[in-house]
Formats: C-alpha cells, structure tokens, sequence
C-alpha cells in the first residue's frame, strides 16, 4: 500500500494557525485550506489514502463519505503535485 | 486621452543621473526621455549628476516610436510604452524596485500610507479599493503623507519594529472626485493639483503635508480595504493569517527568495495590526482610521 509522507525539506510557518509552505526547489509559497492543512498535519507520519480517509471521515461524520474521500485524494494528489509530500517505500510484509 | 507625443530631445545628450539609495545611489541613464512627466509621480526623490561611464540599474532609451524602460533588478523585462507619463510611472516602480532590490529587509506593498499619531497606517487592497482617495483624505485632514499607491516597509530581521520608508512620492486621484466629496476636500484637491488630465489629477503636497524622501514611521497598522457602493464604515480586528496572505499575494519583492519572504510576512504580520475596513464614503473612512489610530488604543 501506497504511503505518503510530508516532503521534510518543506518549510512551515503557522500564523495564527493557519499553515504556509515553501517548497524547497520553487519560488511559491502556498497557503493550505482547510482540508490540505489537516492533511499536512496527519501526514507527520507515513500514512496511506484510506488512513487519511478514516480520520476525515471520523471528523466529519454528517458528510458523505464519497465526498470526503474524493476530497481527501484530490488535496493529496495536489500535496504530492507540488512536491509538498512525497510517497514514501511501502511496508515490508510483515 | 490621447497619449502625449515623445520628447524629441536625444538621450545620448542627458547627463546620467543618480538617485538616492538606502545603501547606494541608483544610477540611470537616460532620464531626459521622461520630459516632465516624472514629476507627476515622483515629488522629492533627491539625484544628483552622475559621470558618463560604468553600468545602470536603470536605462531608459527611444525604441523606434517607443520608450523603453530596462531595470537590472532581478526577474525585470524591458517595457515599451507610447506615452511618456506611462513610461515615468514605470520608471517610478523600477526605482523602487532598485531600492528595495539593495536591502533585503526591504519590500513594497500596494498600498496607501500616512502617517497618524507618529505612527504610519497602510491601507492595501486592489486597484480602486480606494488607497488613493484614502491617503488624499487623510493628507486633508492633517495626517502626512506617504503614498498612495506603492508602499516601502522595512522588516528588520535582526529585530526592530516593521516601518515604512517615504520615497518623496506623488500623489493621484481619479476623476470625477467620488460622490460625496464635500467642497472642503474638492478645494484641497484643486488646491494641490500639478497636473489635471480628463480622468486623474496628480497631486503635490506641501513639504509639511507629506514625509520627506527618507523619512521614516513605525507601521502600526495594515486595513484590508474592502470599498463597497453603499453601506456604512465599519473598522473590524482582522485575522493576521489574512494580512500574510494579503502581503505574499501583493508583496513586489524580487530580490528576496521564497524562505526570506515567507520569513520577513510572518515577522510583519505578527509585528503589525491588522485591521479589516469596509466603506463606501472614504471621507468617513479617512475619518474613522483617524480617530483609531490617533492614539494608541487602551490596553484591554
């Protein structure tokens, strides 16, 4: 299974709670909405899609689940688009 | 309006000139092409005559019917314009753009500024949110002036508070004056006007309406200017997250690399209030911003 982690050269800085992030190769910096910043937050560690998933959905119980799983790959596939979070080796079978 | 035919005078023939730095002069070449417009966006910028040799930091040179305003400062492209109060405007960014370039403490904003209490307030939003009318109104009701369209902040890294550096700027209105405008302000306006075409006037401010090139305030403020065509003045705390993203989205800042932007917005924007203003009467605006910041607001 597929991991994703943040990319750990990135910068952070929060203000007030809200997160920016300087991506190390470019000259943007990003601001992340609601849902890309709780998906930075979650990805501290190496998580797969269905985790990520889970706690958002855990969150949001009167939201649709497809919704939120559509959500959820769509903030990641942007996150790893941008070189913000990086897949990482999946687990060796145990 | 049509736009005013170039000057004939050859460039060649003008002296280079040098401008005033925060470490060292910008030099220029060619600023006779510029005629007198420049004077209409730039009120007291000191220079002085520089010898004819070594490399500028701005050329400014006839491209067949066209001036060509060519700034060294990192990420600039030559710029081509058919009138000469369009080229000095340009001329006016790109020598902010080589004085902030030589300090990276320095950024510009699009901002309105003046100065109330001792302590300088900005105002940023798009183009006609109302910076202009807002600094001119101010201006009127005593408070200096500093800019009303391009602001320069100093955002020490090494510690200090964030204030603004006055570049000797002119100022601008559009036309017809926004309704209402009492007779009051109409005269100021006509009183200050240097140049009047069919939809702006340009202004200048007697030395002891305006901060001088090189002058200095701490910012105290920033509004987030929100002009509406109707509805009442409201003055409201805003979240700091949105001046950072208001600063990152307008921040002109060239010479600084992402991380040192990123680095000198979060310094600014927890160093600074920042405040929401909604209005649609910017004399009621201009009267509401004086009255906060006139004096430092009560310890809660």
């Amino acid at each position: 299974m597929t991991r994703y982690q943040r990319n750990s050269a990135v910068t952070e800085t929060e203000i007030e709670g809200e997160t920016f992030l300087v991506e190390p190769e470019g000259e943007e910096i990003f601001y992340l909405d609601k849902v890309s910043s709780g998906l930075w937050k979650l990805l501290a560690e190496p998580r797969n899609i269905y985790e990520l998933q889970a706690v958002f959905g855990a969150a949001f119980p009167d939201i649709d689940p497809d919704q939120i799983a559509a959500d959820v790959a769509a903030a990641l596939a942007d996150l790893v688009a941008r070189d913000l979070a990086v897949i990482v080796d999946p687990l060796p079978p145990e | 309006m049509p736009p005013s035919p170039l000057p004939a005078r050859r460039a060649n023939a003008a002296p280079r000139r040098l401008f005033a730095g925060p470490r060292r002069p910008i030099r220029v070449a060619g600023i006779a092409w510029l005629d007198d417009a420049l004077s209409r966006y730039i009120a007291d910028w000191p220079s002085e005559a520089a010898p004819p040799n070594g490399a500028c930091d701005i050329d400014i040179s006839r491209m067949g019917g066209s001036l060509r305003i060519r700034a060294r400062t990192p990420g600039a492209v030559p710029l081509d314009f058919d009138d000469p109060a369009d080229a000095a405007n340009a001329f006016a960014g790109a020598l902010i753009g080589a004085y902030i370039a030589q300090d990276p403490d320095l950024i510009s904003l699009h901002a309105g500024c003046a100065v109330i209490g001792g302590r300088a307030v900005a105002v940023m939003g798009p183009s006609g949110a109302g910076k202009s009318s807002l600094a001119a109104r101010l201006a009127g009701a005593g408070h200096r002036f500093v800019c009303d369209d391009r602001l320069v902040l100093r955002v020490p890294a090494g510690g200090g508070a964030p204030h603004i550096v006055a570049l000797g700027l002119a100022a601008k209105l559009r036309l017809p004056l926004p309704a209402p405008s009492d007779a009051g302000f109409a005269a100021f306006v006509a009183r200050h006007a240097l140049w009047t075409g069919d939809d702006l006037v340009h202004l200048r401010f007697d030395p002891s309406e305006r901060l001088p090139f090189g002058g200095t305030a701490p910012l105290a403020a920033v509004a987030l200017a929100d002009r509406r065509a109707a509805g009442p003045t409201r003055l409201e705390p805003a979240p700091r997250a949105d001046l950072a993203r208001a600063v990152l989205a307008d921040a002109v800042a060239p010479h600084l690399p992402a991380p040192a932007l990123m680095a000198l917005t979060a310094r600014l924007s927890s160093a600074v209030e920042a405040v929401a203003l909604t209005f649609a009467d910017s004399a009621q605006a201009a009267a509401v911003l004086a009255t906060r910041f006139a004096a430092p607001a009560a310890p809660k």
